[in-house]
């Protein structure tokens, strides 16, 4: 078998089966040429293992511990932000909601005939669009209606922010 | 004490279960390695140190999607090797191939013969070969040496086949034995 400087290599890291360590060892002791190449080979391994390892600085750990709990404090903050926003809106909706309900019922007569029920639910619902798009109304509309976007677009921002973190790893 | 003896996995356990405090035996426990393989990588102590805080604030955040399917030294050490790749691409070095360059070793080999380097001490020469190896083949030695990890980890951090870690592996320790070899330094050694 050929005993080249690869098989001297994986001898070292111990890669080799039983019948190959033999050969390298017969060839070992048969050559002394081959013998001081794997005894520079083992003294370069030995001066690798021995390397010094590099320190960081000494308050290093205490710093990244600092980083850590700045930024779950940020988070924590971020998240009651987004919980108060979220609440904001969902009284806003409420609110919406109940204003049309408050106005349907509002301007139906108080004695419910039961066929006339449907239609007359029906043309105060048309009343109340035409009322709701009217040109004093849209202003209102317009302005709701930017703050929704307003806040979606501050949600898309979050999520395209967290999916790059996630893409960096 | 007693909490510096609890495994990797039981660390990171307790820090899921909210006590964060207890990454800081993490930290302890990766940073020198951690650096020195930056270091390599870098070849700046200062890029290393901010890449590797970075990489403890990333694993940190990240700890969630630790599955423990690997060891946590695989897990964080991949993270540590793709920042100092995005690093090293940001400052617009070469980024290698799988296959590194023969030419960067021979380099490497043909400076340290230089006679004006002869009488130097065999500490900075060998700090000096490692630190001046190419970004991949400085990751690999310091894997296998520092962090003791076998050459199946190595290849799954660096997402190379084994045959290819095995070769960079040899490659760099020839480099050292051809250069201390040549130049008469092992009996200093010993």
């Amino acid at each position: 078998m050929n005993i080249n400087n690869e098989m001297l290599n994986n001898y070292l890291d111990g890669d080799l089966n039983f019948n190959e360590v033999d050969e390298v060892k017969k060839a070992l002791g048969s050559s002394s040429e081959l013998k001081k190449e794997f005894d520079d080979l083992n003294r370069a391994h030995n001066i690798l293992s021995k390397q010094k390892v590099c320190q960081t600085k000494n308050d290093f750990t205490n710093l990244v511990m600092q980083k850590i709990s700045k930024k779950s404090k940020s988070e924590n903050e971020q998240k009651i932000f987004l919980i108060t926003i979220l609440s904001i809106l969902c009284i806003i909706t409420v609110g919406i909601i109940g204003f049309i309900l408050y106005q349907i019922v509002s301007t139906m007569p108080s004695t419910i005939d039961s066929t006339n029920t449907i239609s007359s639910l029906s043309k105060n619902l048309n009343n109340f669009f035409s009322d709701l798009f009217s040109k004093n109304r849209l202003t209102l509309l317009g302005s709701i209606l930017s703050f929704v976007m307003l806040i979606s677009a501050y949600f898309l921002f979050e999520l395209q922010k967290h999916s790059r973190k996630n893409l960096m790893i | 004490m007693i909490m510096k003896n609890l495994t990797d996995v039981e660390i990171i356990e307790s820090v899921k279960k909210g006590n964060a405090a207890d990454y800081a035996i993490l930290i302890d426990r990766y940073k020198n390695n951690a650096f020195s393989m930056l270091k390599h990588m870098l070849k700046n102590d200062f890029d290393a140190e901010e890449v590797l805080m970075d990489c403890f604030l990333k694993a940190f955040n990240n700890l969630n999607t630790f599955k423990f399917e690997s060891k946590f030294s695989t897990w964080f050490y991949k993270i540590i090797y793709n920042t100092a790749l995005t690093k090293l691409a940001n400052q617009k070095r070469k980024i290698e191939n799988e296959m590194f360059s023969v030419d960067d070793l021979n380099y490497l080999e043909s400076k340290y013969m230089a006679d004006e380097l002869v009488k130097d001490n065999i500490s900075n020469v060998v700090k000096k070969v490692i630190e001046e190896l190419p970004e991949k083949n400085a990751a690999v030695v310091t894997m296998f040496y520092l962090e003791e990890m076998k050459c199946e980890e190595i290849s799954e951090v660096l997402k190379i086949s084994l045959s290819n870690v095995k070769v960079m592996l040899h490659r760099s320790r020839n480099l050292l034995k051809e250069i201390i070899g040549k130049r008469n330094l092992f009996e200093e050694v010993l």
